[in-house]
């Protein structure tokens, strides 16, 4: 075997060996003293308890937002996302007057007067159809929790195309990601990073109550959704 | 061990490098060309066809070439080492296989080798995980083999079918020179 091999190719199988060797050296070492097997389990772990997290995160929004309903029961984390549904519902009811009032009184004014038409866009869509649409469909609503105070909590009209990453440049927060596309990831927002608060801590994004396993830059929003940015896994 | 003659086409110095040039933009190309289909590439086809027909060091330089100018466009990283290092592997397993069967020689049903290259898209799957084992230890290669193996497969059967579909094709194009280099 081997007879009529030439001088390169010997030294090739011989880097292949060594490189394998090396490899087999490298390798049984860090598996007698793991340099990240700890952390990467730890990690694990921590990842698997992060329905125990939104547990924590729950109750703490509704403290921060004005209490409307206190007959909820937190039993499981279903119950919680819906309770954290309703509540971010009803934080605009009590900070500002209701949008979609708000935008049908502008549009009946519109109809009446036009010169004094407003400039928002809802009002602009409603006054050139004549069937009057419910404006909270074309909108969403997006609420960011840092530590124990809410960033923004507001609707905001749903733009064509928009995804869970790009409403946060509409937010008027400052804020620095990674990647692009599909594999955006967010490390900070209004000064608040990763890594601030433990080594864990970090931002997650929910629609509608469900923390959606894909990038916040690939998920397309539909009108009526409610986008919550929280912090977590803080100290 | 091997037969008397050796039956690799040996070219110039010039042809080769055509060839090579020739092989290896396939290879980018399928690379960059199959992205959206997870390791479904012909490359480890075409490189197990490479050592058959034209020997080892052929088979290196087309691997190295393939690696390095398609990772330009894929993303380099320390995988460019253990790709590199997987088909080397390859390269040297069907060589050794080659010798063993006399492979040159007799001409196995393409049934056979297209079998052999389902294996080597395992073999490749493990070689370049082993960055993990360098890495971490035990500890982070296992769970990283493990959650891989889906797409080791997709890389085998990948390997099967493109093997069917090349081997027929490079010796029918390489037939005259395969004949040509026997009556040398």
């Amino acid at each position: 075997m081997f007879k009529k091999i030439d001088q390169k190719t010997k030294l090739v199988i011989v880097f292949v060996i060594i490189a394998l060797i090396a490899i087999g050296g490298v390798g049984i070492y860090h598996s007698v003293h793991p340099p990240v097997k700890v952390e990467v389990k730890t990690e694990k772990k921590k990842v698997s308890k992060k329905k125990a997290v939104e547990k924590e995160v729950a109750p703490k929004i509704e403290a921060n937002t004005p209490k409307t309903d206190t007959s909820t029961k937190p039993t499981n984390t279903q119950e919680q996302s819906t309770q954290l549904k309703q509540a971010t519902q009803t934080t605009p009811s009590t900070k500002k007057t209701p949008v979609p009032q708000k935008t049908q009184t502008s549009t009946s004014q519109a109809a009446r007067k036009p010169e004094v038409a407003q400039t928002k866009q809802e009002a602009a869509v409603t006054q050139s159809q004549p069937v009057k649409q419910e404006p909270s469909e074309e909108q969403i609503h997006v609420t960011i929790t840092g530590i124990n105070e809410n960033f923004y909590n507001s609707d905001m009209p749903l733009k064509e195309g928009a995804t869970a990453y790009s409403i946060l440049s509409e937010t008027g927060l400052s804020y620095k990601k990674t990647g692009f596309g599909s594999a955006t990831y967010v490390r900070a927002i209004n000064g608040l990073a990763e890594k601030d608060h433990g080594p864990l801590s970090g931002w997650m994004y929910k629609v509608n109550g469900v923390a959606p396993n894909i990038s916040a830059g690939g998920y397309k929003l539909k009108k009526g959704d409610q986008v919550v940015w929280y912090y977590v896994n803080y100290n | 061990m091997s037969g008397t003659t050796s039956t690799t086409i040996k070219y110039r110095p010039v042809k080769e490098i055509a060839l090579i040039g020739l092989l290896s933009a396939f290879n980018i190309a399928s690379r960059i060309g199959l992205q959206a289909l997870p390791n479904v590439k012909p490359v480890t086809s075409i490189i197990i066809l490479s050592v058959i027909l034209f020997g080892l060091s052929f088979a290196f330089k087309v691997t190295v070439v393939t690696t390095v100018v398609s990772n330009i466009f894929l993303g380099m990283g320390i995988w460019t080492f253990f790709q590199i290092l997987a088909w080397f592997v390859i390269c040297i397993l069907t060589e050794i296989l080659v010798d063993l069967f006399h492979i040159r020689e007799n001409k196995p049903h393409y049934v056979l080798m297209a079998c052999f290259s389902f294996v080597m898209g395992y073999v490749f799957g493990f070689v370049v995980s082993l960055d993990q084992f360098v890495i971490g230890g035990l500890g982070l290669f296992i769970p990283y083999y493990v959650g891989g193996l889906l797409f080791d497969t997709f890389h085998a059967v990948g390997n099967f079918f493109f093997y069917l579909m090349l081997a027929p094709i490079l010796y029918k194009i390489f037939e005259k020179d395969l004949k040509k280099s026997e009556q040398n």
